[in-house]
């Protein structure tokens, strides 16, 4: 109950950051979706015991969040919300990759540390990534962006209609579960009959709304497909957008900049 | 379980977003053939169903934990499985780029693991035989059960197969498959009494829902081959994989070594490519973590131990990190003056 | 919603060259019928007849059939028996697409019409449906927003809006199509004091032919001349507003309560 409610203020936070005018928000749509793909595809292929090499990567996020004017209060509880999974797999490198890789200070530094210091730094950079500029898109300019690139009709309108109902079915959800939990008693949790009756309420509703909906499309001429009307149009700001992130990219990927940075600092030869 | 970015390999992920996406096209063009726009209003309704249902946690009986439904047997009931697909995608997709649920570039691999199995493989394998055409309750509810246990399973089985594949964790096939089946077993085995009661609870009300099993969407047999053959590839791909130990492990290390070296020189475009086709090539060697290839391979990969390399790496990497900030910082203030 | 200026949102004359002759009714029902599938009768021999620029109100109890009825006005519903004609058009399945020119119909729950990720949008739908090019249809949007007051609304997303502004989107989109009669399904309902009266004064200033089902026997005595009482499926009074809703028996009779009738709490 508490994680619809505080999804939908997540989802709501990030439809409103997407409405503003910032200079990412004027950037296409198209543009975004690609950076960020060259983005993750770059920070994923480099080996599993880089960690200092993608840290010239980060730049990428921290910049999106510095033109998108998000507060850091969102970034940080994005961050929270990260692929747990991930983090409990990692957790398990340090144990079965004991192999020393690293010396610092003395101390040995098994691969497994390593690898997982590693995939910290790969959630961290690829879900604020992701988030920052897909998720503060919009869907509206998202689904114009896929309907562009051909994705098929049908999965722009889902999409679209997904969102659009997401929060009308999110609060009747909420509204269901708090008034039965006002006369469900002292009870930690959810009985699997209680739920079945409330998630079987929530898919009628669900039901009689599509159809309700279907009506309303039909009386204003609907023949199957919404209409996507949103031009968009790719400008130079686009293509130096993508040109320098993925020479950025390129760069970062190919050249341990870190490592000759510190050389450089430490003055330990080549 | 959401697969995530940080564990795949970018060969791994795009093979995977090939797979799904080639179903997803498949998927739809059966929808466009069956020409029922009723379908579409509903598909988007239930999409947002099932994104508030999978919020609601439920308490999984004999075990005092509680357990949530992901939804995706069940919309393979209603609405047939090209259209389920669909939903899922969408679902998965919103999850991904809002929720930091799974990733952009793992979204093809978990519409595989949760959308692609069961809508492709559990539901007309498992449910359909089990339950016939207009299956009564006890029917209806065992052939849910399987079908939710199954997929449940295989998408345990898929996941795995895709982290030993991309070689970013450290876990070898044997102790990951040994911890993710039994879970994956009560996932299922959880999965399966929620949607069982909540069909009950619709055969109770508004049977006339779950009256669409009809031939009206039959199940074709070509997008379920097509959904079995890439599964068959991936899993014979890698598992053959496991015959052979050495040479592979050994190949591995080779170009660990060789990437060492490489990365200092330029042109960065030769070095991206020449990686990237080593990364291709010998990525089956990853998948080798055959207990003795860590030690050879990690001596392999570090020339010598060597603390000057290490500390420069070290002051670089805070370096780059405190620039890296400062220009977020730069860049912030002047947005704020602006 | 604004308090709406003189009206500048007029229907369109009948489309493309069908004049309708002069003394046809704008709607004419005839004995019409409808059974649903699970229950009784829903409508059981009504008749209607609305001249063009009429303004009629639809009440009765719950389950009375307004809502049947009005279905049927653009063809959501297909009669079972009897007939419906739109402007000298009878409904039937091949007539709907020129029916639902004629008819606009504003849903009793916004949210199931306001469908599309923004205002604009979901205004634009109807137009764009029609076949007009994307300037046209922007056109359109930008006009009937202004007319009920809306234009600021414009690039909100809809569930961001207030109960009164969805309600005034959804009529907008209903009038970009430029229909010439207007349907609407207790408008009303869901509105707040001051949203109610700029809906009644956004109505009144309509000068569309106008059929409004409705609980608010007060919307009903400003905005339309003319009453129709649902009881049972069948058409148990028609009248003059002022007559029908001061017949306080009358309306007790098919389970309604007159307008401010209700005694003060002690």
């Amino acid at each position: 109950m508490g994680r619809l409610a505080t999804a939908l203020q997540d989802l709501r936070a990030l439809d409103t950051l997407a409405a503003r005018d910032t200079p990412l928000s004027r950037r296409d749509p198209r543009a975004k979706l690609l950076v960020t793909l060259l983005f993750v595809i770059t920070l994923m292929s480099f080996d599993r015991y880089r960690v200092a090499a993608l840290l010239p990567l980060a730049l990428f996020p921290v910049v999106l969040a510095a033109q998108g004017a998000v507060p850091a209060r969102t970034i940080a509880h994005l961050l929270m919300l990260a692929a747990p999974f991930a983090l409990l797999v990692g957790l398990a490198n340090p144990w079965i990759d004991s192999a020393p890789q690293l010396l610092l200070a003395g101390i040995e530094l098994s691969g497994g540390w390593v690898s997982f210091v590693s995939i910290l730094l790969r959630v961290t950079l690829s879900v604020s990534a992701t988030v920052l500029m897909l998720g503060c898109t919009g869907m509206p300019a998202l689904c114009a962006a896929l309907a562009r690139l051909r994705v098929p009709q049908v999965l722009c309108t889902q999409l679209l209609l997904l969102h659009r109902y997401l929060f009308v079915l999110g609060d009747e959800a909420q509204r269901l579960t708090t008034a039965y939990r006002l006369r469900a008693g002292r009870r930690p949790r959810l009985p699997l009959q209680h739920f079945a009756a409330l998630g079987g309420q929530l898919l009628l509703r669900a039901h009689e709304r599509a159809t309700r909906l279907h009506q309303a499309m039909l009386a204003r001429g609907f023949t199957g497909q919404l209409p996507l009307a949103r031009p968009l149009q790719w400008q130079q700001g686009d293509t130096l957008f993508v040109g320098l992130w993925s020479s950025w990219f390129l760069l970062a990927r190919g050249i341990d900049l870190p490592q000759a940075l510190g050389r450089l600092a430490t003055g330990a030869g080549p | 379980m959401h697969m995530a970015d940080a564990l795949l390999s970018p060969a791994c992920g795009l093979l995977m977003w090939a797979a799904s996406g080639a179903l997803l096209v498949v998927a739809t063009r059966r929808l466009h053939g069956a020409g029922d726009e009723r379908l579409v209003p509903l598909m988007g309704l239930l999409g947002a169903f099932v994104f508030a249902l999978q919020m609601i946690n439920f308490a999984i009986p004999f075990t005092g934990s509680s357990g949530h439904m992901a939804g995706a047997i069940l919309l393979a009931i209603l609405l047939g499985p090209p259209a389920a697909l669909i939903v899922i995608a969408s679902v998965l997709t919103v999850q991904a780029l809002f929720f930091a649920d799974g990733g952009l570039l793992a979204l093809g691999a978990n519409l595989f693991n949760l959308g692609v199995i069961p809508c492709f493989v559990a539901y007309p394998l498992v449910y359909r035989p089990l339950a016939g055409d207009q299956p009564g309750a006890r029917r209806g509810s065992v052939a849910t059960f399987a079908a939710c246990v199954v997929s449940a399973q295989l998408g345990a089985l898929a996941v795995v197969l895709q982290t030993v594949a991309s070689g970013v964790s450290s876990l070898s096939a044997g102790p990951f498959l040994a911890l993710m089946l039994p879970i994956h077993l009560a996932i299922g085995l959880a999965e399966g009494l929620a949607t069982a009661a909540l069909l009950h609870f619709l055969r109770r009300t508004r049977p006339e829902l779950l009256a669409n099993q009809a031939p009206a969407s039959p199940v074709r047999l070509r997008p379920l081959l097509l959904g079995l053959g890439v599964a068959a590839a991936l899993t014979g791909g890698v598992l053959s994989l496991f015959a052979s130990s050495q040479p592979d492990g050994l190949q591995w290390s080779l170009a660990q070594a060789r990437t060492e070296t490489e990365s200092v020189a330029p042109p960065p475009l030769h070095t991206r490519l020449a990686a990237l086709q080593q990364r291709i090539a010998w990525l089956p060697g990853y998948t080798l973590r055959a207990p003795a290839a860590p030690q050879q391979a990690a001596a392999a990969a570090v020339p010598a131990l060597d603390a000057g390399t290490s500390l420069a790496g070290l002051v670089g990497g805070l370096l780059t990190l405190a620039l890296v900030l400062l220009v977020g910082l730069g860049l912030r203030r002047r947005r704020r003056r602006a | 919603m604004n308090a709406p200026q003189a009206p500048h949102i007029a229907p369109e004359p009948a489309n493309r060259g069908r004049r309708r002759a002069a003394g046809v009714p704008a709607i004419d029902v005839h004995a019409l019928c409808h059974v649903y599938a699970e229950g009784p009768a829903a409508l059981s021999g009504v008749d209607l007849c609305i001249e063009a620029g009429e303004a009629v109100a639809i009440v009765g109890a719950n389950g009375a059939g307004k809502s049947t009825l009005l279905q049927h006005l653009n063809g959501l519903l297909l009669p079972a028996a009897g007939s419906v004609h739109i402007e000298g058009i009878e409904l039937g399945p091949r007539t709907l697409a020129e029916v639902r020119r004629r008819v606009g119909y504003v849903f009793q729950d916004a949210d199931d019409q306001l469908f599309m990720p923004t205002v604009r949008d979901d205004v634009a739908f109807g137009p764009l449906n029609q076949g007009l090019s994307l300037e046209e249809a922007h056109g359109r949007t930008d006009t009937a927003l202004a007319g009920v007051g809306a234009a600021h609304l414009a690039s909100r997303a809809p569930y961001r809006l207030s109960g009164g502004e969805k309600r005034a989107v959804a009529i907008a989109g209903v009038l970009a199509m430029r229909p010439s009669i207007l349907v609407l399904d207790e408008p009303s309902s869901g509105l707040d004091p001051l949203g109610r009266e700029r809906l009644i004064g956004l109505l009144r200033s309509f000068t569309h032919t106008r059929v409004i089902a409705t609980h608010d026997l007060d919307l009903a005595l400003q905005v339309c001349a003319r009453v129709v009482v649902l009881q049972h499926g069948q058409c148990a009074a028609q009248g003059a507003a002022a007559e029908i809703l001061g017949d306080g028996a009358l309306l007790r009779r098919c389970g309604l309560a007159a307008p401010s009738d209700q005694e003060p709490a002690r």
